[in-house]
């Protein structure tokens, strides 16, 4: 045996194996063997000295919640029953937790429901009514009437008495808001058309029409939606007459209509 | 009065059976196939065998115990999620070796990108400087051997640290973990040539670090 196959082996030994007769023989012979076997044993010896550390005590809580909150994202989902069965008191107290914010949820929603119902209801009554409030059929009011009956878009515009303003503007916005809610379920196609090109439509109350006035009390006049202005002319049995211009009033989610229409805010009109 | 040689001897009057059931460990494998299976049990039980082994591997890997800590959960969950797709070719110690030198591996490369400063990294020379010895031996007497082995096994511990990655897991494997050369070419998922010239490359850049404690 020469000198590299006794390096060789000396260097690939397994830990449990013993060197071959050959190569002990080659060693008790070679000095520089010798010293090559001996320098690898101690390096062995030195390394395999170190210690080796434990996993924290800890270890295994810290992985069942991180595998619990892996679960999602992995192939397996950690059972987070186990979890929860070993902590009683989180799952009670998640438990009345989750229930508290069920039933509050459940009233609202129930609350909500029963709010909106009598709007949406009379929104549906003025769409009838926007058909006979057409008493004189000029062309243009033909033609928006039929529009506004093809498109079916319910609108209204209230008609203000002096001293009952405050009270028509929180009505006018719950009319509005229900509008919108139809058209954001998609009940109702979105339209709204310039007034630059096209005039805005004329309602004229008139003796057979079934719109009449009562002191103190609120009228919808339903007409397109608001992003034409409205004219509303009001008189009364001595024969005088106001007229009134209404700007029409963006809210929120009409912007959704991409067009650059003009806004009015609550200081230029009275609304 | 006479000694107690057997629970016969208390008289109770009663027989007790003088065979005890002894259950015999479950394999790794078994033990994965019932973790498959949803058996939490079964999965703890395989935590439990290999968590000191793996920590302790990849904080020679990194010389650093909280990341180390870290890392070995990180191998735990991956062992936990790809239970479905373990193959029962080859041990299941190869696997979690495999998976956690993976882990250690891309967290080295993710440090050297960083160009993270540890505070061991004052101490560590970068690859194919000399190294600054900030703690030679004492050439004195100690009066306390501890203090010396201590000495002694963290110089060790830095002299691996400094290690390129491609002879550090081998090594680590080798004359820490003390595998076989066949079973760490599987884990690295290379030939066992390569294994071999690594370690003994290893080996070599030791001596040199290290000649003061040979």
């Amino acid at each position: 045996m020469n000198c590299k196959t006794c390096q060789i082996e000396i260097e690939e030994l397994e830990t449990s194996a013993s060197l071959s007769d050959a190569a002990r023989a080659h060693i008790a012979a070679c000095a520089s063997c010798r010293a090559f076997h001996d320098e690898r044993q101690s390096l062995r010896n030195l390394v395999g000295s170190l210690e080796s550390v434990s996993a924290p005590p800890d270890f295994e809580l810290r992985l069942r919640s991180r595998l619990a909150s892996s679960g999602n994202g992995g192939g397996r989902s950690f059972s987070f029953l186990s979890f929860l069965a070993s902590a009683p008191a989180i799952t009670l107290a998640a438990s009345f937790a989750l229930l508290v914010a069920g039933v509050i949820i459940y009233k609202q929603v129930k609350s909500g429901a029963a709010t909106n119902q009598p709007t949406i209801a009379a929104s549906n009554s003025t769409e009838r009514k926007v058909e006979n409030a057409t008493a004189s059929p000029s062309p243009a009011n033909t033609a928006n009437a039929r529009e506004s009956k093809e498109q079916n878009q319910p609108a209204s515009v209230p008609v203000v008495n002096k001293e009952t303003g405050n009270h028509l503007t929180a009505r006018n916005k719950n009319i509005i808001h229900s509008q919108q809610r139809q058209v954001n379920s998609g009940n109702l196609p979105v339209v709204s058309s310039d007034s630059a090109v096209r005039p805005a439509p004329q309602i004229k109350q008139g003796v057979r029409n079934p719109l009449t006035v009562v002191q103190n009390q609120l009228v919808e006049l339903p007409v397109r939606p608001v992003s034409q202005p409205v004219r509303v002319s009001l008189g009364d049995a001595s024969g005088a007459r106001r007229t009134v211009t209404l700007q029409p009033v963006i809210f929120g989610s009409q912007d959704l209509t991409g067009r650059n229409l003009s806004r009015a805010t609550s200081s230029q009109g009275i609304w | 009065m006479g000694t107690l040689t057997s629970v016969d001897d208390l008289g109770f009057g009663t027989l007790v059976p003088r065979y005890v059931v002894t259950e015999e460990p479950l394999s790794d494998h078994a033990l994965l196939q019932a973790t498959r299976a949803g058996d939490e049990l079964a999965f703890a039980e395989l935590v439990r065998r290999y968590r000191n082994q793996i920590t302790s591997y990849i904080y020679r890997m990194l010389n650093d115990y909280d990341t180390a800590v870290d890392m070995a959960q990180e191998t735990f969950v991956r062992v936990y999620q790809a239970a479905d797709r373990y193959q029962t070719d080859y041990a299941f110690s190869t696997y979690i070796y495999r998976i956690a030198t993976n882990l250690a591996i891309s967290e080295l490369r993710k440090r050297k990108r960083r160009r993270l400063v540890s505070l061991t990294g004052f101490f560590q020379e970068s690859e194919g400087q000399k190294e600054r010895e900030f703690n030679p031996p004492d050439a004195g007497p100690l009066q306390d051997a501890v203090l010396v082995d201590t000495e002694r096994r963290e110089a060790v511990a830095r002299a691996i640290s400094t290690l390129p990655e491609k002879y550090r897991a081998p090594l680590v494997l080798r004359d820490v973990e003390g595998k076989s050369y066949d079973e760490i070419a599987r884990i690295l998922e290379t030939s066992e040539g390569t294994v071999k010239s690594r370690i003994s490359r290893a080996r070599g850049f030791l001596r040199e670090k290290l000649s003061a404690y040979l």
